[in-house]
């Protein structure tokens, strides 16, 4: 079966899949690799590692990284194939010579490197276990069969390493005792477990058997090597270990499988070492890489910026603050600002809100509804005052309905300035917190069931009232908008005229301008038209304080906006700071 | 000037000096009147909800009503149980019954309102400007109320349009998938400069009330002073 191996990671991919499935590395250009059935492989000591390299191309790639692999000829192809690998593209054409002893080049420098290095059957296992996990994925009995002749093949030449390693061992290892102390402290004990010293594992008493260290693993790893109790303790017992950790070893298991490897744990063992791996993948890595390669450097140079001082900000507001205030006491207690004249200031629907409250007959009733709070209340009672002067009569029925939790106390403090307000009558028809509610329910008093008090104090529902107008007091567009939605659309009949704050008028004109209501006050502006009246304000210094301070706002507008367009900027560390 | 007024308006006095202390930064004599401002309306709110609406429309009609009174207040009365033990976390959920009614309950009539006293009504307004009968009677001239009409449907298309977030749903990817029609673009151009005319009349609306707030607190100083110091 042909499949091609990644040479980035070695996993097995189709024949025609362009990119590795694992890693994503391009394939394109690599030759396709004959996987050997099991028939093929049985009685044959096939050297994998003569013939086919591709099983081991971490491996190569460790070399190339270690320099190993030189200019003069180093392949990492097969003999007599050509390699169109990676490696190929970054060494070139290479000689795929092979010695005397059809020992492939490169698998001599690999014993060059293992005479230098004590460990380097470490990395062969760590290749040889990346190469394991990707043929465990599919037909796991026959890449069992094939790797166990290759392991063979190993031992076999793992035992030829060892030889070379003993011989230049006993010239740089000392005793075993210095031996023992280089070793890591797993590797003691593992030695330990197998009775092997130091020495003996240089000497190479042991390897006759062909057991080394990689082979013990390998074994291991196959079930093939049984589990032996470390020499001083009982087996099947729980091993407390100088750091107080169990080890319980499975004694239950079935015969011939050892599932657990008992380890002391000696006091030497640092937290370190029990810390567990982690396990990055290589498209993982790769993000990584990429979100770190945009994280901007701490130490990186930034372009500097102004900071204005919090002193300067606070001295500029209360020297701006004072003069505000100045100009506007100056005005409301000398008078010296002059008061400019503003010519036809008639809101709309102007005419037609005094001729609706001047035709209202003098036996009439009103309906009051209190929507405001008492921060708002002088300029709801600058501007309620004249027209309800000149809409209430004495004699007249008022009903008053509040939707604020001050609506009735100030309706009541604004009908003590209205002249002839003795003689009123004056119903109270409740608090109800949700002006939605409120004019839900002052509309629909006879349509609730029996036994069921309405929030609306009144027996008498307001339809069934002959209103001839009702007035809202509000402060808010939301409060104004509700009402004036549910009693528009309840009593069309009755006409509904709003006496709002400044705030609140842009927001509800458009219900003027479809009619839904007859008029619109609001604000200090239609007050003033309303104190044509004849009506005792203290119109004249409150408008020109008015005007003074719109006039100053226009200013400080005009001069924000100068400022703004000179405005500091910020400029990068390769300029100069510049303030322009 | 009798002592009432004279205590009463110096504490008034004192607060709107301690709030108009901001102005130096925050300081502890603006949050003390603060917390004045606020502990006096929760207090006050509190006390007028038990006074006008917990007990005579729930304490009363379960001591004093009738049996069928006391049947329909129950209703209330366990929706204001479940929301009191909602509080605790333990019961947390049993407060969604008493919410989900007052939510469904606000919905139904804040809808009902919207759509019969200000969607109607208003889409009638704009289609009544363009009524040739509207623009012969009352005052003005004919071709501005043309104008006025013209402009009024302008801008309300256009600020609609402003708001419109659908895409066309097309099976084939194109680069401008995510943008608007053309129409809709051009549109809500337009509909930009009629809300930022909307929003400037707001704020000058904002400030209008404001400003005389500011003034009618200074008037108020001044006034007290010159009482008490028995100026006129």
């Amino acid at each position: 079966m042909e499949s091609l191996i990644c040479p980035n990671c070695g996993a097995e991919n189709e024949p025609t899949a362009k990119r590795c499935k694992e890693c994503n590395a391009l394939l394109v250009g690599l030759h396709k690799e004959n996987k050997p059935s099991t028939d093929d492989l049985k009685g044959k000591d096939i050297n994998f590692l003569a013939n086919n390299d591709q099983d081991l191309p971490g491996l190569l790639h460790a070399l190339k990284q270690d320099g190993d692999i030189t200019t003069d000829g180093g392949g990492v192809a097969g003999e007599g194939e050509g390699y169109a690998s990676r490696e190929d593209e970054a060494f070139g054409d290479r000689d795929l010579s092979m010695d005397e002893e059809g020992i492939p080049e490169w698998l001599q420098r690999i014993r060059k490197r293992a005479k230098k290095e004590t460990d380097a059957a470490g990395e062969i296992t760590q290749k040889l276990s990346v190469t394991q996990e990707n043929l465990a994925e599919d037909k796991l009995e026959t890449h069992d069969r094939s790797f166990a002749s290759w392991i063979e093949s190993l031992r076999g030449e793992g035992s030829e390493n060892e030889q070379e390693l003993e011989t230049t061992s006993e010239k740089t290892h000392g005793d075993d005792a210095e031996t023992a102390q280089k070793d890591p402290g797993w590797l003691s004990k593992i030695r330990k477990v197998k009775g092997i010293s130091p020495g003996e594992y240089r000497k190479g008493s042991y390897q006759k058997t062909g057991d080394s260290l990689l082979q013990w693993l390998v074994a291991l790893e196959e079930g093939r090597e049984p589990i032996q109790p470390i020499p001083g303790e009982n087996a099947g017992e729980s091993v407390e270990t100088e750091s107080d950790e169990k080890v319980v070893t499975d004694t239950d298991s079935p015969e011939g499988v050892d599932l657990t490897q008992k380890i002391t744990m000696d006091g030497k063992s640092t937290r370190a070492d029990l810390t567990p791996q982690l396990d990055v993948s290589r498209e993982e890595q790769a993000h990584a890489d990429l979100f770190s390669s945009t994280v901007l450097d701490e130490k990186s140079s930034r372009a500097p910026q102004q900071i204005k001082t919090k002193s300067t900000n606070w001295v500029i507001r209360l020297m701006t603050s004072f003069l505000f205030l100045t100009v506007l006491s100056l005005t409301l207690f000398t008078g010296w600002f002059p008061e400019l004249e503003t010519g036809n200031l008639q809101p709309p629907g102007w005419f037609a809100l005094i001729d609706s409250i001047e035709n209202f007959p003098e036996d009439g009733e009103l309906l009051l509804i209190a929507d405001y709070q008492a921060g708002f209340a002088e300029e709801i009672e600058l501007v309620a005052l004249p027209i309800l002067s000149e809409a209430i009569r004495p004699g007249m029925a008022l009903s008053v309905v509040s939707s604020k939790p001050a609506g009735f106390i100030l309706i009541r403090q604004l009908l003590t300035a209205v002249p002839n307000s003795e003689n009123l009558i004056i119903n109270d028809l409740g608090y109800v917190p949700s002006p939605g509610f409120a004019a839900y329910d002052i509309v629909n008093i006879k349509q609730v069931g029996p036994g069921v008090s309405n929030l609306i104090n009144s027996t008498l529902p307001v339809s069934d009232m002959d209103l001839d107008g009702a007035f809202i007091l509000t402060d808010s567009y939301e409060g104004g908008r509700l009402w004036i939605e549910q009693l528009s659309a309840r009593l069309p009949q009755v006409p509904l005229y709003l006496l709002v704050t400044a705030q609140v008028s842009p927001m509800l004109l458009p219900y003027q301008e479809s009619g839904q209501v007859v008029g619109v006050a609001a604000g200090i502006a239609d007050s003033l038209v309303m104190d044509s009246l004849g009506n005792e304000l203290e119109m004249p210094r409150l408008w020109r304080a008015y005007q003074a301070g719109i006039l100053m706002l226009i200013a400080a507008i005009l001069v924000g906006a100068i400022f703004s367009l000179n405005s500091f900027r910020v400029k990068k560390m390769d300029g100069a700071d510049e303030l322009e | 000037m009798n002592w009432n007024d004279l205590i009463w308006g110096a504490v008034g006095f004192l607060l709107t000096v301690m709030i108009f202390s901001y102005l130096i930064g925050d300081n502890l004599f603006f949050r003390l009147a603060s917390s004045v401002f606020i502990g006096l309306t929760a207090g006050y709110l509190s006390v007028l909800i038990i006074r006008e609406i917990l007990i005579p429309y729930l304490w009363e009609p379960l001591a004093f009503g009738l049996w069928s009174e006391r049947l329909w207040t129950l209703v209330p009365l366990a929706l204001i149980t479940l929301l009191i033990l909602s509080q605790f976390p333990k019961f947390s959920k049993l407060g969604s019954l008493p919410l989900a009614f007052l939510a469904g309950l606000a919905a139904a009539i804040t809808v009902g309102g919207a759509v019969f006293g200000t969607l109607i009504p208003q889409t009638r307004a704009v289609i009544e400007a363009f009524d040739p009968q509207t623009w012969q009677s009352g005052d003005g001239k004919t071709w501005m109320k043309i104008t006025d009409a013209t402009i009024m449907l302008i801008g309300t298309v256009a600020t609609l349009a402003y708001f419109h977030f659908g895409r066309k749903k097309s099976q084939e990817e194109k680069a401008d998938a995510n943008q608007r029609p053309v129409v809709f673009e051009i549109m809500s151009k337009f509909g930009q400069v009629f809300i930022g005319l909307t929003l400037g009349a707001i704020f000058a609306g904002i400030f209008s009330t404001a400003l005389f707030a500011l003034v009618d607190r200074l008037w108020f100083l001044g006034e007290f002073v010159i009482r008490w110091t028995g100026g006129n």
